[in-house]
């Protein structure tokens, strides 16, 4: 039972890394780790409500099942998304680099980017 | 220099991107000032593209500079390494390892950052609590 911290920085559907990180942490929450998952630059776009794709479903099953999910206010509002369009239970910090450096050097046994 | 106070727990930044083609670096230098400014000691290895971050003489219009940033953040104490290999192969080493700089050579990258071979970063990596990769 370890606390991992993951950091996503990719958009969800351009590329795998999103959907590989959602894969591990499903893996990890039946294990019982506890997970955080910071998303920054393109992939606040997994945060986005509303999402058919795998990757955006997978937010919503890991936040059922106890996954803490951070996002860059800033950047959603940049890519157009607002407070009102993202997934319940995703948590929008007013200092979230201050939040992962913390939750990092303080709580986290390991982080993992993808 | 790196963990002059034995109880500060120190944060590794690997950068593996350059600048101006995605956040990583902007990232990297974000999460090393709000590190440093918290209190931990903090380190940035520049590795493959990452080298360019520390190019001299950026003029970014619309972005953040962040040849000035490292430079910033190296004055705040920011311990920034760049890799020797990578320096080469992209074109800004001049010459042998200069032990009274304790860096490689060079006139093409930005004040406060050093060139030095991989070693630098497993001497990062075996002083450091946490590590925060950004590639892809």
């Amino acid at each position: 039972m370890k606390s991992i911290i993951f950091v996503l920085t990719k958009a969800p559907y351009g590329k795998s890394e999103s959907e590989e990180a959602m894969h591990l942490v499903l893996e990890g929450l039946k294990k019982g780790d506890t997970i955080s998952i910071y998303l920054l630059s393109d992939a606040v776009l997994l945060a986005k409500n509303g999402q058919r794709g795998r990757a955006g479903k997978a937010i919503e099953e890991v936040i059922s099942h106890g996954a803490k999910v951070y996002a860059s206010r800033a950047e959603l509002l940049s890519r157009g998304v607002s407070e009102s369009g993202i997934i319940p239970g995703v948590v929008l910090p007013e200092d979230l680099l201050g939040a992962l450096v913390e939750d990092a050097m303080e709580r986290a046994d390991s982080t993992l980017s993808f | 220099m790196v963990n002059v106070d034995k109880n500060k727990k120190t944060l590794t930044i690997l950068l593996l991107k350059g600048p101006y083609a995605s956040q990583l670096a902007d990232y990297a230098c974000k999460i090393a000032e709000k590190a440093i400014d918290m209190g931990y000691s903090v380190n940035i290895f520049l590795y493959g593209d990452g080298v360019h971050a520390a190019m001299k003489g950026q003029a970014p219009k619309a972005f953040l500079n962040i040849g000035d940033y490292l430079t910033k953040l190296a004055k705040k104490g920011v311990v920034i390494k760049s890799c020797q290999r990578c320096s080469g192969a992209r074109g800004y080493l001049e010459g042998e390892f200069d032990a009274e700089k304790d860096s490689y050579p060079s006139s093409k990258i930005v004040d406060g950052v050093k060139i030095y071979g991989l070693y630098g970063f497993i001497d990062f990596l075996s002083k450091s609590d946490k590590v925060l990769t950004f590639s892809g």
